[in-house]
């Protein structure tokens, strides 16, 4: 399996871990027949939504069409998805593979590349990305009957630019972003007064931006488009991964 | 009557590490099962980076919950869930998507019926630029459309610019390739509609909406109805205002919607709207709405009884509470579900409240479901509960969602609560998959579900209902102790049996009521119409909410069984005529009940049964009976016949061959007839021994010579005679030494020897002459005789003589 295909299986897999099927066991799981259902014992969650991350230590079900096989196996990197998580967390194997040292290693390295791409792709197209602080905040639009319940709440922000990562040199910069802490933005940057950070700017399409807003000021309204100052390194590799994109 | 109240953390095990804002809750429950149940919060897929969405599944009533990813689409915003009324397909109206432009979140009108997680829903219709879908849907009961799913997603539409209520609709939501029609039911000038619009269908196609319509003078609460399932030439046009002349009717007005501005409890207050129409009467409608009046945010509940036209004064209001539902049970009972801020911060608490009342509140009662902290956990998002939460009614039941603090502590839930993720109730602390890690408190789903306490029956019969071996024609009695295994009373309306074979207990009067604990004993009666094993069922009919109870019974009705038992196969042996042979023909019942035998019959007039007076003989189980058959033949030879025995058996008639030899006597001659010479005019005898050397009497019914002759004659014949076996009668042969020249005679014997029926014996005799010259006159003393010695003296030629012993 090439380095490509890799990634793409461990971004198609909402569930990867290492396990070891529980011996004997392959179990009835509702309508699947009990051939299919193989019990593994999770030993290391290697991808997972927060929340499945305790499992490290806790049995999970495996549906496969290769039981006979994966039954038989001492321990198996496994590539599922979870497709039902009650008392019991039933998954369905999209592909698996040995779990040598050097395997996972492989599929860490996968996976690191699968959470680390939303922010190459962001950087990629962030039109301006500079290090700056928050001088100061306001309500782009008169306080008013709100469209919306997910209405953004917009804000602009006068962001006072200390380095410039990409983009055009500028001095001071002009950011609109989502004071709303709706489901819908509660993600999205808060950029209020001495707020110090590196920032990806995006030009707005013209319909999302309000009346009011200048023409020309940027948006930070995605999760990523905020990052410490901290992490500037993590930022600066997925700058330079831009221009070799796999 | 006590309600029976089940409060369930719907977060599951397999996610007990989770620590998200579940919140803005909605529910379906499926009214064709109701064990079917799907919930619907903001929590996010299981699986990472997942390009699906989850909701909550429950088949075992809401016991407990699973996670699936069956929404193609996320992050997923406002979303709400509903049943069709039959056919188990699932609705829901979905917001999700990315992206700072509301107008391009997709919004979603899904089906499905497959809750496996295997796949995800199908899309329905799909536009974008719209809030809070809100979905109704029922299936058309009878009629031509009869089986159509018909959906309304209620929802407040962002493309017009003013934002109107809106209806999404369908009328054959269920078919293959669905559509649906956007209706705006705003019909006046406003510079917005609330961000709530409501639907209630009623299954006689009556469709209402509710929503918020605001203008300068502030908001009025609206409503609108539709006689005929939102197809009307003019849709939703049933209701028009009498004060303006536009459609819908205002049911208050000047109402303060906060539109967000006002917060309770870290809880962003929107605008709540609640409708629900009674399902026994579609006339009949309630409304809740919020109002915002001298910062005291109320929630308001009224009814029509007049499908709308004209409404109550307000029969309930509740200060500082949000998320109100309504739902109306088929026994007419209004639950109003909210939750309400209570206390002073920072020491606010979030009660989640049920209250229940057949009489618009005159009398009520209220369940407080939870009662949690306001201000923990920190609100990641808003809402922290959600802009609404859900409550729908099947039968007699209440069923609900809503949103909570999580906190295992007992005291927050006074009627009780149930967790599927790991939590330590005593320490108060929620636990990891680990069980041994600390969870943070946040906002999790609850499940609820209200019933009427009911009875249950339970039923107790001996051998699980099985009465074992009864023979038909008699029957056994067992004892079915129904006990009432609720909490409420029962009400037992019948009780019958599917089998005429076994007998319900004749009840003079129902309904038969028993209370909570008590019990009765009915007897059941096995009284087998026909042989072999029989099923039924005794079906106890009441007003247990889980249906007719049904208690399966059996029995057999043993087949009888008649054997024929006869020695020598039947076969009588050697019988004479005019003698009989009897042989008991022994019955015997070998099976478990008893036989009842109508008719023995033979075939043969040589063999007889006996006379019975009076059928049919009984035979008890194991009993035996010799009934002698007698063997009279009257014919020689192999005699055959049948004995034919008619009984209960089911395999009668049976057949006895029977048989016997029936021999004949046998002739046997002994003794000579050859008398030689006998000297003329002298006599001469010899004696023959007839005699039967067979095994039954001969008839010997003629001896005598073929023809007559003066010279033969028989002295002192006995015959005809019968002769016994082995009996010999002697018969004198006299020869009269008379005649010239030799003439034989022929002696004829005549029997019933089948063998030899005639026997025909030669006699030979001649006369012995002395020299004679004269023969006319037979002078035996002067011409020939001799003298005779012995008895010769007795002359041949005695003309005196006479043929006396001839015979």
């Amino acid at each position: 399996m090439s380095t490509n295909e890799l990634v793409e299986l461990v971004e198609r897999a909402g569930f990867v871990f290492k396990g070891r099927p529980v011996a004997g066991e392959r179990r009835d799981v509702e309508s699947e027949t009990p051939a299919r259902a193989v019990t593994f014992t999770v030993d290391e969650v290697l991808r997972s939504a927060d929340a499945l991350r305790g499992l490290a230590g806790s049995e999970v079900i495996v549906v496969t069409e290769d039981a006979a096989a994966i039954a038989d196996a001492a321990e198996l990197v496994m590539f599922t998805v979870c497709t039902s998580v009650g008392d019991r967390v039933v998954t369905e194997e999209i592909g698996h593979r040995d779990a040598s040292r050097r395997s996972i290693d492989e599929v860490r390295e996968a996976t690191r590349e699968v959470s680390e791409r939303p922010l190459r792709e962001r950087a990629k197209t962030a039109e301006l990305v500079v290090v700056g602080t928050v001088t100061g905040a306001r309500r782009v639009e008169e306080p008013g009957l709100p469209r919306s319940e997910h209405d953004p709440d917009w804000w602009l922000a006068r962001v006072a630019v200390d380095e410039v990562i990409k983009g055009p040199n500028r001095k001071n910069v002009d950011v609109l972003f989502a004071n709303s802490n709706d489901i819908a933005w509660y993600r999205a940057p808060k950029l209020h007064e001495g707020t110090r950070g590196i920032l990806l700017l995006h030009r707005g399409e013209e319909d999302e931006l309000p009346r009011e807003a200048p023409a020309r000021a940027y948006q930070a309204t995605h999760p990523l488009d905020f990052h410490p100052v901290e992490r500037r390194a993590n930022l600066e590799r997925a700058l330079s991964a831009d221009g070799r994109e796999r | 009557m006590p309600d029976i109240i089940t409060v369930v953390n719907m977060i599951p095990n397999g996610l007990s590490g989770e620590t998200n804002q579940d919140s803005e809750t909605n529910l379906a429950v499926n009214p064709a099962n109701p064990l079917e149940i799907v919930g619907s919060a903001f929590t996010p897929s299981p699986n990472a980076g997942s390009k699906n969405s989850p909701l909550f599944y429950s088949n075992d009533g809401g016991n407990t919950w699973n996670l699936r990813d069956l929404i193609a689409g996320t992050p997923v915003r406002d979303q709400s869930v509903r049943f069709a009324e039959a056919g188990g397909n699932l609705y829901a109206g979905v917001l999700w998507g990315s992206g700072s432009n509301i107008a391009a979140i997709n919004f979603d009108i899904l089906r499905t019926n497959d809750f496996s997680g295997a796949t995800t829903m199908t899309q329905v219709a799909q536009r974008t630029n719209d809030d809070q879908p809100f979905v109704a849907a029922t299936t058309v009961p009878s009629g031509p459309d009869a089986g159509k799913d018909r959906v309304y997603v209620a929802s407040n539409d962002h493309g017009p610019a003013n934002v109107p209520a809106t209806v999404d609709l369908s009328l054959d939501a269920n078919a293959a390739a669905a559509t649906t029609t956007t209706l705006r039911l705003e019909d006046r000038v406003v510079s917005r509609d609330g961000f709530p619009t409501r639907s209630a269908v009623h299954p006689d196609g009556t469709v209402y909406a509710a929503y918020y319509s605001t203008t300068a003078a502030g908001s009025a609460v609206v409503i609108v109805r539709d006689d005929d399932w939102g197809n009307s030439a003019s849709p939703f046009d049933a209701l028009i205002d009498t004060g303006d002349g536009k459609r819908g009717v205002r049911i208050a007005t000047a109402v303060n919607n906060p539109y967000s501005s006002l917060a309770l409890g870290q809880q962003r207050i929107g605008s709540d709207l609640a409708i629900a129409v009674d399902p026994t009467d579609s006339a009949t409608v309630y409304v809740c709405w919020g109002d915002l009046q001298n910062s005291v945010y109320t929630l308001y509940v009224r009814k029509s009884t007049d499908s709308g036209v004209t409404w109550s004064g307000n029969l309930r209001t509740i200060a500082n509470a949000t998320n109100p539902a309504l739902a109306i049970t088929s026994d007419g009972r209004l639950g109003f579900l909210y939750q309400q801020v209570t206390g002073l911060a920072p020491g606010q608490r979030w009660e989640t409240t049920l209250e229940l009342t057949h009489s618009d509140f005159g009398s009520s009662t209220a369940h407080v479901l939870s009662n949690t902290p306001a201000n923990t956990p920190a609100q990641t998002f808003t809402p922290y509960l959600g802009d609404y939460l859900s409550m729908m009614s099947v039968g007699r039941s209440f069923y609900g969602i809503f949103t909570a603090n999580n906190s295992p502590d007992n005291a927050n839930f006074p009627n009780g609560v149930t967790y599927q993720r790991n939590a330590n109730f005593t320490t108060k602390t929620l636990l990891a998959n680990d069980h041994v890690t600390s969870v943070p408190v946040s906002i999790d789903p609850f499940f609820f579900k209200l019933s009427p306490a009911t009875g249950r029956v339970v039923t107790a019969i001996a051998d699980a209902g099985s009465f074992g071996d009864v023979c038909r024609g008699t029957f056994r009695d067992e004892t079915l102790t129904i006990d009432n295994g609720g909490d409420g009373p029962l009400s037992i309306t019948s009780i019958s049996s599917s089998s005429p074979a076994f007998l319900a207990p004749s009840v003079l009067s129902y309904p038969v009521k028993l209370g909570p604990g008590d019990s009765i004993d009915v007897t059941i009666r096995f009284e087998p119409k026909s042989f072999g094993p029989v099923v039924g069922t005794i079906t106890i009919t009441s007003d247990d909410p889980a249906g007719p109870h049904k208690v399966h019974v059996s029995g057999v009705a043993p087949t009888p069984r008649l054997s024929l038992i006869i020695a020598h196969g039947g076969d009588f042996g050697p019988t004479c005529i005019g003698t009989f042979a009897d042989q008991p023909l022994v019955l015997n019942n070998s099976g478990m009940c008893p036989v009842t035998i109508s008719g023995i019959v033979s075939s043969s007039v040589e063999f007889f049964v006996p006379d019975i007076l009076v059928y049919p003989l009984a035979l008890g189980p194991g009993d035996a009976l010799a009934v002698p058959i007698r063997f009279e033949p009257r014919s020689h030879g192999l005699q055959t016949g049948t004995i034919t025995v008619t009984s209960s058996d089911p395999g009668s008639p049976h057949k006895v061959s029977v048989k016997g030899e029936v021999p004949s006597g046998k002739l046997a001659v002994t003794g000579s007839l050859c008398f030689g010479g006998v000297k003329a005019c002298c006599r001469a005898e010899r004696t023959l021994s007839i005699c039967n050397v067979g095994h039954c009497a001969l008839h010997v019914t003629k001896v005598a010579f073929k023809r007559k002759n003066p010279h033969w004659k028989l002295v002192n014949n006995p015959f005809p005679a019968t002769l016994p076996p082995g009996m010999c009668l002697g018969v004198v042969v006299r020869y009269k030494a008379t005649e010239k020249c030799p003439i034989a005679c022929e002696l004829v014997i005549e029997s019933d020897d089948p063998a030899t029926p005639v026997k025909t014996l030669d006699v030979m005799a001649y006369t012995v002459w002395r020299e004679c010259t004269g023969k006319r006159d037979c002078d035996c003393r002067r011409c020939g005789c001799e003298s005779c010695e012995g008895d010769a003296e007795d002359c041949g030629c005695d003309e005196d003589e006479g043929d006396d012993d001839e015979r």
